[in-house]
C-alpha cells in the first residue's frame, strides 16, 4: 500500500534524541498525553467495573429481599449486613455510589479523560496536549477525588447515602460519608476542570496545518463540546459542594429551611432560613449538562467508527457539527425538568418542557444523519462496528423514553419510577458503555499495536447486548406500573402484593444483570491477553482517514516525526478516482 | 522535531495568543460561573428571607474593607506595572512591582485575618445567619483566590533571575497571565464589597 | 381489572388519570412507530449494504427528503403534544383548583393537610367545623397519638381528625396540602395519578378527584389469608432516609357517604377518649 510505505519513512530513528525518563516519569507521573490517557482509561474501566459490582450487589436484595447474600453476606461487616442479609442503609449507599461511581469516575474519566486525551491531539496532529503538566495534576485530582470516594466506605456509618443528587436536608443531616462524598466531588470537579481548559486551547491551538474546523473527525468536535459543558457547568456544583459543606461542617443554612423536626427532635445543629430547592437547583445546572457529557463523546466515537466502517463519508456532517453545538448550548437552559415535582409554577414548568422538547431535536438529528450515512455503504461488521450499530437503536429507545419525562402531563406519574431508571440506563448502558466499547475495540491497535480478538469481541458483543436489555426492558415496566426506585424491599409495596407477578419480573432483572456481569467476563480476558498477546497489527489496520492512524502504533513520545499537514476532510472513504477505498487526511 | 508543543509563548497566528492566555482566559470563564452560582444564592437567600440584616446591622467593618479595597486595587496597579517594566525590559523595577503586588495581597490577607478573629472573638460564626454564612462562604472562597495569587507571585518570584536569563518573553507572558488572574481576584472584590458591606 | 403487561398501567381510580394516561398512551405510540421506522431502515442497510468482494461504497451521500419531512413531523408533533395535552394536565393540577365555596354543596372540595416525616404519612382532617387546628412540629408525640404536635389547646383542633390512613371520598374534589416536618418526601399515589414533592419549610397544595364510578376493588388476601387495608396506596418517592422504602400508607377510596361515617366514628374514639382523660 503506497499510503503506508509513504508514512513509514517519516518516523525512522525518532526517539534516539530523548532523555530517558526514569520508570517514575516515564510511567507514572508521565506528562505524556498518551501515558495519561491510557491511566484514565484503566482507572475508569476499574471503576466501571467496581460501580457494576455494586449493582450486582444490590440486585441481589433486590430480587430476594430478606434473604442473606451469598458469600458476601458472610464477609462484609455488621454494619452493612445483619446475618448476611443487606441493610437499608447500605442498600442507599450502594444506590448513591454506584450512580457517583459511574457517572463521575466511570465513565466521564473513561470518555473524555481517557479517549480524550489519547486521541484528540493525534487526530489534530498535534505533539501533544497544551499543557502536559496540568493535564498530569488533573489525572491526580481524579485519582485523589476517587481515593476520598472509595475511603468513604470504611468511615463510621458507611459511604454516601443521599442518592447521587445528594439531595438537602437530608444529605446535611446524613453520616459522615457524605462529607467524603463532597471532597470527592469537589477533586474531581477540578479535575474536569482543568482538563477542559486543556481540551479546549489543544483544540483552538495546536490543529495541524490545514486542519480547519471544518476538517476536523467529529470526535474531536464531540470532545470540543462536551469540555465547553464541564468547563461552564461544573463551577456551579462546585460552589453547591462548598456550601453543601459548609452546611454540614459549620452549620450554616443555605439549604437548610427553618422549624426542622427530626424524629420528634427539634434539629439544634441548624436555625434554617436557607433553600432545599436552592441546591436542587444548582445540582441540576450542572448535572444536566453532565449527562450530555457522559452522551456526546459516545456519539463522537460511534460517528468514527460508523464513517470508517461503512466505507463512506458521514452523511451530513455539517449537519452534524450544527446539532451538536446546538445540543450543547440548549443543555444549559433544561435543567429543571428534573424537577417538575417540586411545585415550581406553571411558567417556568411549561419553559421547561418546551426547552427539553427542543433538546430533543437535535438528538434527532444526530442519529438520522448517521443511519442515512448507512445508505450506500460496505458495511463491515467489525466488533467495533457491532457496538456502534448497537448504539442507535439503543440510545433510540433510551432518548426517546425521555419525551414522556419531559411532559409534566406524563411525568407525574413516571417521575421517580423505574421508567426514569430504565430511561437514562438506555442512553448511559448500552448507549455510552456501548460506545466505549466500540472506542476500546477501535483503537486498542492504535495503543497497543495490536488488536483485540475477534470471537472474544462477538461473544462479548452479543451476550451483553441480549443481557443488557434483559435489564432495562422490563424496568419500563416496572416504573409504568408505578414502581419506585430506590426501593430496598419491594415486597413493602401494596402495588406488587396486588400482583405477585411484578416481583418476579423483578428477580428476572436481577438475573439478567448477573448474566450481563459474567458477559464482561470475555471482554476482560480478550483485554488483558491481547494487550502482550494479541495479534500484531500493522499502523492502520482500520485502513482509516484520520491523523492518528498516520502516526506509528504505539506513537512515540511526540506523535508525529514531522508535524503532519492537512488536504482533505476527515472522512474521504471511497473517493471515485482514488486508488483505495479510503484517503488519509495528510495526503495531499 | 515535532514534539515540541506550538504557540506555548508566540501567539497563534490566527487566534492571536499564545496558550497560556487563552487557558487562563477560559479559567477566568468557569470562574465566573463559579461565583456567579454564589451570587446568585446570596441573592435568592436574600430576596427569600424574611429579614436580612441592614449594612447598619451587621456590624462588619467598612472602614477596613475599603482600606482592603484600596489595597487590592493598588495591586492590581502594580502588576501592570510589573508586566510593564518587564516589556521595556527594566528586569530589577518589574521584581520590585511583583514584590509590591505580593506585599499588598499579603496585606489584604492580615487585615482579612483580623476581620475573622474579631467575628469569633465576639461570636459572630458562620453558622450565626445566612448572612453570615454567605459573607464567611464568599469571602473565604475569594480568600483562597487571593492565596492561590500570593504563592504563584511567590514562585514567579522566586525563581525569576533565571527564568528572566533564559526565556524573557516567556516569563513576560506568565506575569501577563497571572496578572489576569490577579485582576479577576480584584473584581470579585469589588462586587463582594458592596454587595456584603454596603447594601 | 386485568393486567396486561403490554399495558402495564395501574388502576386508574381518577377523573384526570385517563388523561395522563392518554398523553403517554399517545406518545409510546409515536415513539413505537419512529422508533420501527428507524429500526426498519437501519435493517434494510446492514443487509443490503453489507460489505460484498470487489464493490465499492458510493461516494455520493443520498438526498433524504423523507428524512427531513420526518423531522419536521416529528417537531409538529411534539408542540402538539406539548400544548394540547402535556400542559392542559399539568396546569389543571396545579393551578385550576376547584373552588372552596360552589354552589353546590356536594361539590365542596375536600381539604387535607398531608404532613409527611421520614418515614410515615399523617393525613390531617379539619373535622366539621373546616378549620384547621393549630399544630406545632416540636410537640409532635406519635407515642402519645399525635404525630403532627395538634394543639388541644386550640378550639379548632377538637374536632380534627389525624390518621394515618388516607381516606379520600370518590366523587368530591380533594385538595391536599403538602408539607414536611423534616426532610423532602414525595406524596404519589399510582392509583389516583397524582405525584408532587412535599418539601419542608413550604406548603404545595395539589388537587384531584377520585372517580366514584371507578373505586377500586379491596386488595386481594395474601397467601396466608391476611388481609390489607386500603384499596389503593400512598407511596414516598424521593429517597429520605434508610427506611424510605416502608413510608408508604394505605388509602382507602370510598363513597362519600362511607367517607363521612368513618370521619365521625374517628370523632367518636377521639371524644371518648377526651372524656376519659
Ligand atoms: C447520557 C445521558 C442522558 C441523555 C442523552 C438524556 C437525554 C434526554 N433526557 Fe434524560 N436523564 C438522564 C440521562 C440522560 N438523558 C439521567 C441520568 C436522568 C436521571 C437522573 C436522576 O434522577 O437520577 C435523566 C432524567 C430525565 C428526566 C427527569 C425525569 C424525572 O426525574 O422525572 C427527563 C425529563 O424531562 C429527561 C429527559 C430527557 C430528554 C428529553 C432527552 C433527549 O435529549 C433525548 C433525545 C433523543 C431522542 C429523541 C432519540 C432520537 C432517536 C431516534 C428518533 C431514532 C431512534 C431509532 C433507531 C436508531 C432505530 N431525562
Ligand atoms: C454512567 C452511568 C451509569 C451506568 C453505566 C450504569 C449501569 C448500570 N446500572 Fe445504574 N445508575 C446510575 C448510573 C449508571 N448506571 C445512576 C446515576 C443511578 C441513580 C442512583 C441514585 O438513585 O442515586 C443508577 C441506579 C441504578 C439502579 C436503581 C437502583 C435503585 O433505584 O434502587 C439500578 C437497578 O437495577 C441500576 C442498574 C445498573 C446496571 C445493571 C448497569 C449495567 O448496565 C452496568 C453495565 C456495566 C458494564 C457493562 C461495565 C463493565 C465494565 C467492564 C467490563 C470493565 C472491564 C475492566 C477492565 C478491562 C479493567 N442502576
Ligand atoms: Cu419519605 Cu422517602
Ligand atoms: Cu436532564
Amino acid at each position: 500500500m503506497s499510503s503506508s510505505h509513504h508514512r513509514e519513512e517519516q518516523h525512522g530513528g525518532h526517539d534516539a534524541h530523548h532523555p530517558q525518563l526514569g520508570f517514575w516519569r516515564k510511567y507514572v507521573f508521565s506528562v505524556d498525553h498518551k501515558i495519561i490517557g491510557i491511566q484514565y482509561a484503566v482507572t475508569g474501566l476499574c471503576f466501571l467495573l467496581f460501580g457494576f459490582c455494586l449493582m450486582m450487589l444490590m440486585r441481589w436484595q433486590l430480587a430476594y429481599p430478606g434473604q442473606p447474600i451469598p458469600i458476601f453476606g458472610r464477609i462484609l461487616p455488621a454494619s452493612l449486613v445483619n446475618a448476611g442479609v443487606m441493610l437499608p442503609d447500605f442498600y442507599n449507599a450502594l444506590g448513591a455510589m454506584h450512580g457517583t461511581i459511574m457517572v463521575f469516575m466511570g465513565v466521564v474519566p473513561l470518555a473524555v479523560g481517557g479517549f480524550g486525551n489519547y486521541i484528540v491531539p493525534l487526530q489534530i496532529g498535534a505533539p501533544d496536549m497544551a499543557f502536559p503538566r496540568l493535564n498530569m495534576t488533573s489525572y491526580w485530582c481524579y485519582f485523589v477525588g476517587g481515593v476520598i470516594m472509595l475511603a468513604s466506605f470504611f468511615v463510621p456509618g458507611g459511604a454516601a447515602a443521599s442518592g447521587w443528587t445528594s439531595y438537602a436536608p437530608l444529605s446535611v443531616i446524613a453520616s459522615m460519608g457524605q462529607t467524603f462524598w463532597l471532597f470527592g466531588m469537589i477533586f474531581l470537579i477540578t479535575s474536569s476542570l482543568l482538563g477542559s481548559i486543556n481540551f479546549l486551547v489543544t483544540i483552538i491551538q495546536l490543529r495541524a496545518k490545514g486542519l480547519t474546523f471544518f476538517r476536523l473527525p467529529f470526535f474531536v468536535w464531540a470532545q470540543f463540546v462536551t469540555s465547553f459543558l464541564l468547563l461552564l457547568a461544573f463551577p456551579p456544583l462546585e460552589a453547591a459542594g462548598v456550601m453543601q459543606l459548609m452546611d454540614r461542617l459549620a452549620h450554616t443554612n443555605f439549604f437548610v429551611p427553618s422549624g426542622l423536626v427530626i424524629s420528634e427532635q427539634p434539629l439544634t445543629s441548624h436555625v434554617g432560613g436557607g433553600s432545599p430547592l436552592l441546591w436542587q437547583h444548582l445540582f441540576w445546572f450542572l448535572a444536566h449538562p453532565e449527562v450530555y457529557v457522559l452522551i456526546l463523546p459516545a456519539m463522537g466515537i460511534v460517528a468514527e467508527v460508523i464513517a470508517n466502517n461503512t466505507r463512506k463519508p458521514l452523511w451530513g456532517y455539517r449537519t452534524l457539527v450544527y446539532a451538536i453545538v446546538f445540543l450543547g448550548f440548549m443543555s444549559f437552559i433544561v435543567w429543571a425538568h428534573h424537577m417538575f415535582m417540586t411545585g415550581m409554577g406553571t411558567k417556568m414548568s411549561n419553559f421547561f418542557q418546551t426547552t427539553t422538547m427542543i433538546i430533543s431535536i437535535p438528538s434527532v438529528v444526530i442519529l438520522t444523519c448517521l443511519i442515512l450515512s448507512l445508505w450506500g455503504a460496505q458495511i463491515r461488521f467489525t466488533v467495533p462496528m457491532l457496538f456502534a450499530l448497537a448504539f442507535l437503536p439503543m440510545f433510540g429507545i433510551g432518548g426517546l423514553t425521555g419525551l414522556p419525562l419531559g411532559l409534566t402531563g406524563a411525568d407525574v406519574h413516571l417521575h421517580d419510577t423505574y421508567y426514569v431508571i430504565a430511561h437514562f440506563h438506555y442512553v448511559v448502558a448500552p448507549g455510552t458503555i456501548f460506545a466505549l466499547f466500540a472506542g476500546v475495540y477501535y483503537w486498542f491497535p492504535k495503543v497497543t499495536g495490536r488488536k483485540m480478538n475477534d470471537t472474544l469481541g462477538k461473544v462479548h458483543f452479543w451476550l451483553s447486548l441480549v443481557f443488557i436489555n434483559g435489564v432495562f426492558l422490563p424496568m419500563f415496566i416496572q416504573g409504568m406500573y408505578g414502581g419506585h426506585r430506590r426501593g430496598y424491599d419491594p415486597n413493602e409495596y401494596d402495588l406488587y402484593k396486588n400482583f405477585p407477578a411484578m416481583l418476579g419480573l423483578v428477580k428476572g432483572i436481577s438475573m439478567s444483570a448477573w448474566l450481563l456481569g459474567l458477559s464482561q467476563i470475555p471482554f476482560i480476558i480478550n483485554f488483558l491477553h491481547s494487550i502482550w498477546a494479541g495479534e500484531k497489527v500493522t499502523q492502520n489496520p482500520w485502513e482509516a482517514t484520520t491523523l492518528e492512524w498516520a502516526a506509528p502504533s504505539p506513537p512515540p513520545h511526540g506523535n508525529f516525526a514531522m508535524a503532519p499537514v492537512v488536504y482533505c476532510g476527515p472522512y474521504e472513504y471511497s473517493c471515485p478516482g482514488r486508488p483505495h477505498d479510503f484517503w488519509p487526511q495528510h495526503l495531499a | 522535531m515535532s514534539d515540541v508543543i506550538p504557540y506555548t509563548v508566540e501567539p497563534h497566528p490566527v487566534t492571536g495568543v499564545p496558550n497560556p492566555k487563552l487557558g487562563i482566559w477560559l479559567f477566568l470563564a468557569s470562574e465566573v460561573m463559579l461565583f456567579g452560582a454564589l451570587f446568585s444564592t446570596y441573592v435568592l437567600l436574600r430576596v427569600g428571607s424574611d429579614h436580612w440584616p441592614r449594612h447598619t446591622e451587621t456590624g462588619l467593618n467598612v472602614p477596613l474593607a475599603t482600606v482592603n479595597t484600596i489595597v487590592l486595587i493598588l495591586s492590581s496597579v502594580t502588576v501592570v506595572m510589573a508586566w510593564y517594566s518587564l516589556k521595556i525590559g527594566e528586569f530589577g523595577r518589574a521584581k520590585l512591582f511583583v514584590a509590591a503586588t505580593i506585599a499588598c495581597a499579603c496585606t489584604f490577607m492580615v487585615i482579612k485575618y483580623f476581620e475573622y478573629s474579631h467575628k469569633f472573638h465576639v461570636g459572630t460564626f458562620p453558622s450565626t445567619s445566612n448572612f453570615y454564612a454567605v459573607y464567611f462562604t464568599m469571602t473565604g472562597l475569594h480568600g483562597l483566590h487571593v492565596l492561590g495569587g500570593i504563592i504563584v507571585f511567590s514562585y514567579l518570584l522566586a525563581t525569576s533571575n533565571q527564568w528572566w536569563q533564559q526565556h524573557p518573553e516567556q516569563f513576560t507572558n506568565r506575569i501577563e497571565c497571572t496578572g489576569l488572574y490577579w485582576h479577576f481576584v480584584d473584581l470579585v472584590w469589588i462586587f463582594l464589597f458592596p454587595s456584603l458591606y454596603l447594601l | 381489572m386485568q393486567f396486561r403487561w403490554w399495558y402495564p398501567f395501574p388502576f386508574d381510580a381518577s377523573k384526570h388519570g385517563w388523561e395522563v394516561d392518554r398523553l403517554i398512551n399517545i406518545l409510546h405510540v409515536f415513539m413505537v412507530v419512529l422508533f420501527v421506522g428507524w429500526a426498519f431502515f437501519m435493517m434494510y442497510c446492514l443487509v443490503r449494504f453489507r460489505q460484498r468482494a470487489g464493490q465499492k461504497a458510493s461516494y455520493e451521500l443520498i438526498h433524504a427528503k423523507p428524512s427531513k419531512v420526518a423531522e419536521g413531523l416529528i417537531v409538529l408533533f411534539e408542540v402538539f403534544l406539548l400544548f394540547f395535552l402535556s400542559m392542559p394536565v399539568w396546569a389543571k393540577i396545579k393551578n385550576e383548583f376547584p373552588e372552596e365555596n360552589p354552589s353546590d354543596p356536594a361539590r365542596k372540595p375536600l381539604i387535607v393537610r398531608v404532613v409527611a416525616q421520614q418515614f410515615a404519612w399523617n393525613f390531617h382532617y379539619a373535622g366539621p367545623d373546616g378549620v384547621f387546628g393549630r399544630t406545632d412540629p416540636n410537640k409532635a408525640k406519635a407515642g402519645a397519638g399525635n404525630p403532627i404536635g395538634l394543639d388541644y389547646s386550640d378550639p379548632a383542633a377538637k374536632d380534627d381528625v389525624v390518621s394515618p390512613v388516607f381516606h379520600v371520598p370518590a366523587g368530591r374534589p380533594v385538595i391536599a396540602r403538602l408539607t414536611s416536618m423534616d426532610v423532602i418526601h414525595g406524596f404519589h399515589i399510582p392509583y389516583l395519578r397524582i405525584q408532587h414533592d412535599v418539601l419542608p419549610g413550604m406548603e404545595v397544595k395539589i388537587w384531584f378527584e377520585a372517580d366514584e364510578r371507578k373505586i377500586p376493588p379491596p386488595p386481594p388476601p395474601a397467601p396466608d389469608g391476611t388481609t390489607r387495608e386500603g384499596n389503593a396506596e400512598v407511596v414516598c418517592a424521593q429517597l429520605c432516609g434508610n427506611s424510605h422504602f416502608k413510608m408508604r400508607g394505605a388509602v382507602v377510596i370510598e363513597t362519600a357517604k362511607q367517607f363521612a361515617a368513618w370521619l365521625q366514628m374517628k370523632q367518636d374514639e377521639k371524644n371518648v377518649k377526651f372524656e376519659e382523660d
